[in-house]
Order: structure tokens, then sequence, then C-alpha cells
């Protein structure tokens, strides 16, 4: 027992000790605290890298008011929709449409739009900056399409300030330059479309731009956004284009409407006397009459086709002379013989040529034959008209 | 709601069959159309040549004229050859010596309501010396006139002389012509001198 009250009073002093002595500890705590929770909270930002509101620099994506649609928030959503090597379509090169607008450039065409960065939190001590480069870049081989991009305050209506955006991070290139103020900025973002074949498309393609929102004045990476062009997606479509134009003879001109090109031999008669300026009569090729001829040029482009051996280019009398008879066209791919009637058959066209390389002009002669006939009620003195239809075939 | 869709739908139909003919996307063929226009003219040509018999004088195109021609040197009693041609003497004639020579004409015409046609010829700007004339074969044929077959080419365009009727277009027709030399004398009766002959076809 007095073991047990020794025991007793001993503990009751020690209790009596440690409630005095956790008391002074208390009053010190309350003494420090704004230290531990100072550290507390330093310690938990850097432990979480999570940015302190009113210093951080941030940006959102936004459509311009003339460019295409960016929708929702990272990762934004856009896209160029169809697109081809020639710019021919809607849009068109000289033809804005939907936000976009096509320029032809060495190669190929650009499609490109304008796009609204918003920075905020850049102050003279935390520049903002915004770097961009293509996380994810289309299937299509870049040899076919590749994105560019032009810097804010660039002249990005024209190509050359136009730069191709890499596809890596370390290569990012800057969009939004270093700045402290806080403000919409407009940036462009192009995809150049080569004139190119015998590449495998694929359809509804995608891509994404990621872009990096950097405090420049410290080099650190604030923020990450991304815009993803799957909205509409991407197709490479097929594209070709035939023009006819003058060469050293006739004036092949375009009309803007049907039929699409107009020549005009002007006053011709059987005898091939004084013939129009740019026309020569060739001798020894039809019987009985004269045969005017020109030289003029076939002026195929085309793009996007995996294969193209095996082009062709014919042409037939869609529309005949009213005199017939007396008034026959006539084809050759050399100045002075080789002329044959060309066909008045849709089904059977007048061959000009089964090897066709895109961009490059082909000369090709056409004769006009003017029989020499003399009977009663010949009509002469009336401009007659024929229309030849020209039909291109990339296979 | 039903019309509405209709009407944009018919919208959207037109804007792409607006679609130049020269150019298309997504797909493989394109089909321009080039209308050739002309107007046809009735013409008419007549052109000279040389005359196929060997050594006739030779026709080429001319400076001031449309063709010429050179029968040389020549004189009233025949006695040089000349450049060209054939001959006739005065005694072969019974008067003036005659240097003469085949040529060819072509009449040619086209788009004319007949083909009915004639060509006529006169001496539209004579000699300058008084003992030269001009002379055509007085058959208007293809045959070597004999001596006494030549005549006086009119010197008036208002009666030309006609030497072919509904000659064929595009076909050579073959004729004579020469000069005859008086055997006179006086001054000034020697030396080059050139006369001009006016052809002229008419369709009708």
């Amino acid at each position: 027992m007095p073991l047990t009250s020794q025991i007793n009073q001993s503990t009751l002093r020690s209790r009596k000790q440690s409630k005095a002595q956790r008391g002074l500890l208390r009053l010190g705590m309350m003494k420090t605290l704004p230290k531990i929770a100072f550290t507390l909270a330093l310690t938990g930002w850097l432990h979480l890298g999570t940015p302190i509101p009113c210093a951080a620099q941030s940006a959102t994506l936004q459509t311009n008011a003339s460019g295409v649609t960016i929708a929702g928030a990272t990762p934004y959503r856009a896209g160029f929709g169809n697109v081809n090597g020639l710019g021919i379509g809607t849009p068109s090169i000289g033809n804005p449409s939907g936000g976009l607008t096509v320029i032809a450039t060495t190669g190929g065409v650009l499609y490109y739009t304008p796009y609204t960065i918003v920075l905020s939190g850049a102050n003279n001590g935390h520049h903002g900056e915004v770097r961009a480069y293509v996380s994810t870049n289309f299937t299509t081989s870049s040899s076919v399409i590749q994105l560019r991009s032009c810097s804010v305050s660039g002249a990005c209506t024209v190509e050359t300030s136009y730069s191709t955006l890499p596809t890596s991070a370390a290569g990012e290139i800057v969009v939004l330059g270093s700045t402290p103020n806080n403000a919409n900025y407009t940036a462009y973002l192009g995809l150049f479309v080569a004139n190119t074949n015998g590449f495998a498309i694929t359809s509804s393609d995608s891509a994404t731009v990621t872009f990096h929102v950097y405090d420049a004045s410290h080099n650190n990476l604030q923020q990450t956004l991304q815009l993803t062009l799957a909205n509409p997606a991407e197709t490479v479509q097929t594209a070709l284009k035939m023009t006819l134009a003058s060469s050293t003879g006739l004036t092949f001109t375009p009309t803007g409407s049907t039929p699409d090109f107009t020549a005009r031999f002007g006053n011709v008669n059987g005898l091939g006397i004084n013939p129009a300026a740019g026309l020569t009569i060739v001798n020894g090729q039809v019987a009985n009459g004269a045969l005017y001829t020109s030289p003029y040029l076939i002026q195929p482009t085309f793009s996007g086709f995996t294969a193209t051996s095996g082009t062709t280019i014919s042409t037939y009398v869609s529309t005949d002379f009213v005199h017939s008879a007396i008034l026959k066209l006539y084809d050759s791919g050399s100045s002075g013989s080789g002329y044959s009637a060309i066909s008045n058959n849709s089904g059977s066209p007048t061959q000009i040529t089964n090897s066709v390389a895109s961009g490059s002009s082909i000369t090709r002669y056409l004769g006009l034959f003017v029989a020499n006939t003399n009977a009663p009620g010949i009509v002469t003195g009336s401009a007659e008209t024929a229309t030849l239809t020209y039909t291109m075939t990339v296979q | 709601m039903k019309r509405m869709t209709l009407a944009i739908f018919a919208a959207l139909l037109l804007a792409s069959t607006s679609f130049a003919a020269t150019q298309a996307t997504g797909t493989n063929t394109v089909a321009p159309t080039l209308q050739v226009s002309a107007t046809i003219q009735s013409a008419v040509q007549l052109t000279l040549s040389t005359g196929a018999a060997a050594g006739s004088c030779a026709i080429s195109a001319g400076t001031t004229t449309d063709f010429q021609m050179n029968f040389g040197t020549v004189d009233g009693m025949a006695i040089n050859n000349g450049g060209c041609g054939s001959k006739y003497t005065p005694a072969a004639t019974g008067g003036n010596a005659i240097y003469y020579t085949e040529y060819r004409f072509t009449p040619s015409f086209t788009s004319q309501a007949t083909s009915n046609n004639t060509v006529t010829a006169y001496v539209s700007s004579n000699f300058s010396l008084a003992n030269v004339s001009l002379v055509r074969d007085t058959a208007n044929s293809a045959a070597v006139p004999a001596a006494n077959g030549f005549s006086a080419m009119s010197t008036n365009s208002g009666s030309p002389d006609t030497i072919a009727t509904n000659a064929t277009s595009g076909t050579a027709v073959s004729r004579y012509v020469g000069v005859s030399i008086a055997n006179t004398n006086g001054a000034g009766l020697t030396g080059a001198t050139s006369a001009t002959v006016t052809f002229t076809l008419t369709v009708n």
C-alpha cells in the first residue's frame, strides 16, 4: 500500500509537472505558429507545383473574328477541313471562306487562319511568352501537309512569314513573343498543302498543336494548352485543273463561264488567202480547201493522287459548226504535219496524249479546215462556232 | 420546316454545280470547253505561172506588178532568139516578127453561189516604143498558135479580151502571149521597154 501510495503521489506530482509543461509549450507554439504555417504553405507549394495565382502567366485560345471557330477549352478544337494542293474549290486562292484564306506558295498552297491568344498574369517582372509545336502530327506525310505558324505581329498574309511548326517540344517556336502586357493577341496558324502526287493520303486526318505559356522573365513553364485540329478533320482531296492558253498563234481567252475558253479564227476562206495574225496555212494535209492552224497550250495540273501514270487528255467536237461540211476542226502534235480531224463522238474522242506531267504545258496545234466549195445558197459573212470539249482523266 | 430544308438543300446543290469546268476536287476528271469561231468569206484568186512547154518564159513575182516576164532581146526581123519562148519571122506571119510563149493562169474561187466565171485581159500600160505591141493567141486555147494565130491584145479596160470562160477553180489554164515587133524604122525604136497586162477573174 505505502508503495502504492508513493507511486500514486509521485504520479500525481508528475502529472502536475506535465500539466505545467504542457501549458508552457502551448504558449511557445502560439508564438511560432505563423512561421510554421508559412513554412508548411511554402513546402506545399513547392511540393505540388501549384502556381501562385497572383503571379502566374496563363493564356486561353479564342476564335478570331476573321478565322475558323476554335471551340471548347484545352484541348481546344478547330480544323481546316477539306484542302488540296492547288488551292481550288472553297476556299480558293483569292476567295477566302469560312475563316480560311488560301495563298499560292512554292510547291503548293498555304491555307491560313487567324486565332486569338488571350494572355493574362504577365507583368514587368514576369513577362509572358507563348511557344508552340506539333505534339501529334498528321498521319499523311509531311511531304503533303505541314502545319505552319506566323507569330503575333508578323506579316501573316505572306507565306514567307510562316515557319514550319516543329514536331518536338525541344524545337518549339515562339508564337507570342515575350511581353509584360496582358491583352488579346492575333497569331496565325497555317496548313501548307503540297501540289504533289504519289503519296498515300489519310482521309479525315488530324493533328494537335501544343502551346506552352512561359514566364519568359524566368524561363519557367507556366501553362500547357492544346489545340486539336480535328473539327473539322483535314482531308487532302484530289484536285485537278486544266486550262488552255495562247502560244504564238491565236489568242485563247478564258471566259470565266461556259464555254471556258474562246479562240477566234476570224475571217477564213477556202483558199487560205490572208490568214489572220498568228495563223498559218498548212498545205498538203487536207485536200480541197485551206487548213488554218495555230499552236496553243494545254496546261494540266493535278495533286493529291497516289498514282498518275496513264493520265490522258482527249478532245471531241461537242457542238459542230452549222456548215460542218465546210468548216472542220483538226488536231496535231506538230505544226506542219500530222493533222487529223477531231472526233465528233464523245464515246471515242481524239486522244491528245496519254502521258501527262502535272504542271508541264503541252504545245498542240489546232487546225480549222475550210473547204473550197462553191454552191448555190452558200452562206458567207456570218460567224459560226463549234465547241471542243477536252477531258483530262488522272488514273 | 420541310420547305426550309428543301430550300437549303437546293442552294447547296446550286453552289456545287456552279463550279468551273476547268477544275475540280475530289474526283479524277475535268472537262473544260473551247469555243472556236470563224466567219466564212467568199474568195477569188488568179495566179500566173510559167508555161509547161520547155523554154517557156519564166513568170516570177514582180516588184511593181504581181508577176513579171521578160522576152529578152528581140528585133523586128526575128534575128535574135529572145531570152525565152519561140518566135515567128515576118516572113512566117506575113507582117511583124512575133516572139511568144506559153503561160498559165489558175483561177480559184470558193464559197461562191455559182461556178460560172470569166477571165479577161487587157493592156493596162503599153510599151513606150511605137514598134512594139502585145499579142495573144486568137483561139484562146492551149494549142500552140500558128504564125497567123495571134491577135493584138485589147488596150481598153472597158472591153478587155476574154481569154477563158467557166474555167475550173484551181485548175491551171494554158494560153499564149507574145510581143509583136514591127520591122519599121525611125527614131526611138530600140531599147528596153515594158507593158503591163491586167487579168480579171469574175465569178458570177
